[in-house]
């Protein structure tokens, strides 16, 4: 049995104003994080993965978006009390970042400063939310970047971020998002940018890092091959909505959603044989393009199997036969054996 | 394809040294390679492998410090004016970035056309007609001439970067990187282009990638680099399923893919070392699980695995692990 999730987001709408009048980037998007647990979102550009992720962190641009639907719940894990952070005041949201929720960014510079020593960005975190005094935060700063895996993190704290590497940065960056042991860790392509050898370490320390703090992670990535090595869930997102939702299993060894199957073969296998084909089959056609989303379901337009209901109506997220899995597709059942 | 024939390319002990200041770097040290026509070769590498130096150094876009490159039976190294050009019509490049190597201004007609004016080849009809069967080739709509890139795709943007590549009918094409950019799906069809374009044109190419497995799916050779330094070489099926150097078994481990589920993985501890201070002996020790005391006093050099005469490994062990 499921606890009761620590984050859930109802039918959240959003749209962005632009010249040429709103565009919808969200359509009704439905998550759930639970402590302790690593959920996937999976899509292209243009999904609206990452601005799912900004939704809940309250980080929308306030000129251009808007909240057009939904709410986005987040229990307080001490006092079991919820929260709508689509109706929530800034100061609020301010209140919440960096302590409740912290977030992680695929290129780190964009959340360190350049012309701060790191010991003390991580220290301003801490005496901001924990109320800390100058030689306690240098001391948990130190902890933390000894708990990251930082070499020499003493002399590390007086370090600029120029002067380390990426992988470094990524973990300094990781310090600081959990320098308050958040509830939830949003992370955006944290590796994306970074070698192989330095992903591998970064996804190691991530998991570790959970296990210990017991955080709710939303991991927002395009490489399925990260999803199968990090997520518990999966949510794969196509044109604002979630058109598939389970069990990492499931999904990458028993999607029943032709998008989520097209993706899953694009991915050039690991193993070369002589039963490799010669061509990866590929989904045809470009990814949707927000500003001008088809009528019926996002993806028909790519579709194999796609009937004459897929261009007319929107498909419903619903269950399917295994545990905990939904998916948005009119054939599902058609599909599932194809 | 007969081995007796001349590799189209041969490049032999390439090396590239960048000097800054006081300091050298050894972007690409004694990398040799022979390519036969209709080969795809990969070279594989994280940051600082050197992969990209060495792709600009075969078509000295980038002049080599040290090596010999010879294309098509001429020796390139100190090749200059007109024979160079010449010989630059036949190797081209495809790029990583699709919005940066393509001019906003010009329209996607003289995209593609501008080598085959540089290189005055054909009257401006004929150009034309050139450009609609290259848009044909690379699957763009037939009224792309008259746009500009602005109003294409990434996908679409590097089947742009294909058709100028192939405009001048190159035997050779290098491509860094050419689908690092692209979303999933997309990068599964540009792959597909380049396969079927090869085939349809047996067509020679290098293929940098810091992706291993578009690399193996792609293409018949795989070179491994690591700080500048060929770790390992030999055809994508051997490369992927048994893989001889430490440090490409440990690049396979680290790639996350489908089946990695909950599975054990080599990680490699630390970063890659500067460049401009390689560790001594073999590059790669200082991160590599069976190092001993030899790998430091003794550079490797790559050496035919036993009954695989095309996997060839630098590791004074690799018998052993």
């Amino acid at each position: 049995m499921n606890q009761r999730p620590i984050v859930t987001i109802e039918n959240l709408g959003v749209s962005f104003h632009t010249p040429k009048g709103p565009v919808a980037a969200l359509r009704g998007v439905d998550l759930q994080l639970q402590a302790g647990k690593t959920l996937a979102l999976v899509g292209e550009s243009g999904s609206g993965k990452s601005v799912t992720s900004l939704a809940l962190m309250g980080l929308l641009p306030k000129e251009s978006a808007r909240i057009t639907s939904g709410r986005i719940l987040l229990r307080n894990p001490q006092t079991g009390s919820e929260q709508d952070l689509a109706l929530a005041p800034e100061s609020t949201l301010r209140t919440l970042r960096g302590g409740h929720i912290a977030m992680i960014f695929q290129e780190p510079m964009t959340s360190l400063n350049p012309l701060y020593r790191v010991g003390e960005q991580i220290s301003e975190t801490l005496r901001l939310h924990r109320g800390l005094n100058r030689a306690e935060a240098r001391k948990r700063a130190k902890e933390l970047l000894d708990l990251v895996g930082i070499p020499a993190a003493e002399k590390r704290l007086d370090a600029y971020p120029h002067e380390l590497s990426g992988g470094m940065r990524q973990r300094v960056m990781i310090a600081m998002a959990i320098a308050c042991e958040p509830a939830v860790l949003i992370a955006d392509e944290p590796t994306t940018a970074l070698d192989v050898t330095v992903q591998a370490q970064i996804l190691d320390l991530l998991r570790e890092l959970q296990q210990r703090i017991g955080m709710a992670m939303l991991f927002i990535t395009h490489n399925l091959g990260v999803v199968a090595d990090i997520a518990d869930e999966v949510a794969v997102m196509y044109g604002g909505r979630i058109v598939e939702n389970g069990p990492t299993a499931t999904l990458l060894s028993a999607s029943n959603h032709p998008y989520t199957r097209g993706l899953l073969c694009s991915m050039p296998p690991a193993v070369i044989d002589e039963n490799t084909p010669l061509r990866l089959p590929a989904l045809p056609g470009n990814v949707v393009d927000p500003r001008n989303p088809p009528p019926g379901c996002a993806f028909a337009p790519r579709c194999y199997a796609r009937q004459p209901v897929c261009e007319q109506s929107v498909p419903t997220l619903e269950h399917t036969d295994a545990p905990n899995h939904l998916t948005r597709c009119f054939r599902w059942r058609e599909t599932t054996h194809a | 394809m007969p081995e007796s024939t001349s590799p189209l390319l041969a490049i032999e002990g390439l090396g590239k040294i960048f000097t800054a200041g006081q300091q050298s770097i050894h972007a690409v040290q004694d990398v040799s390679l022979d390519i036969h026509r209709g080969e795809i070769v990969g070279i594989v590498g994280e940051s600082g492998s050197g992969k990209t130096t060495f792709g600009r150094c075969v078509l000295r876009l980038t002049e080599p410090s040290q090596g010999r490159i010879e294309f098509d039976g001429v020796n390139l190294t100190h090749l200059e004016g007109a024979p160079m050009r010449n010989m630059r019509r036949r190797m081209q490049m495809i790029f990583q970035d699709p919005y940066a190597s393509l001019n906003p201004r010009m329209t996607v007609e003289r995209i593609i056309a501008e080598p085959l004016d540089i290189h005055q080849i054909g009257t401006v009809a004929e150009r034309r007609a050139r450009v609609g069967a290259l848009l044909r080739e690379v699957d763009l709509p037939l009224d792309s001439g008259s746009r500009y890139p602005h109003e294409f795709s990434g996908g679409q943007r590097q089947r742009i970067g294909i058709a100028r590549a192939l405009a001048v009918k190159p035997d050779l094409i290098v491509a860094d990187e050419p689908v690092s950019a692209l979303d999933v799906s997309i990068q599964a069809q540009v792959v597909n282009l380049l396969k079927d374009l090869q085939q349809r044109y047996h067509l020679t190419m290098l293929f940098i990638s810091h992706d291993l497995n578009v690399v193996n799916f792609l293409c018949d050779r795989v070179l491994v680099m690591y700080l500048g330094r060929v770790m390992e070489s030999g055809p994508a099926r051997l490369i992927s399923n048994r893989p001889a150097h430490p440090y490409t078994q440990a690049l396979l481990s680290a790639n996350p893919h489908l089946g990695s589920i909950k599975r054990q993985r080599i990680t490699l501890s630390g970063d890659l070392p500067s460049p401009a201070n390689p560790p001594s002996g073999c590059v790669f020790r200082t991160r590599c699980p069976y190092a001993q005391s030899r790998c430091a006093e003794e550079i490797p050099q790559l050496r035919q695995v036993a009954g695989e005469n095309k996997q060839q490994v630098a590791c004074h062990f690799f018998e052993q692990l």
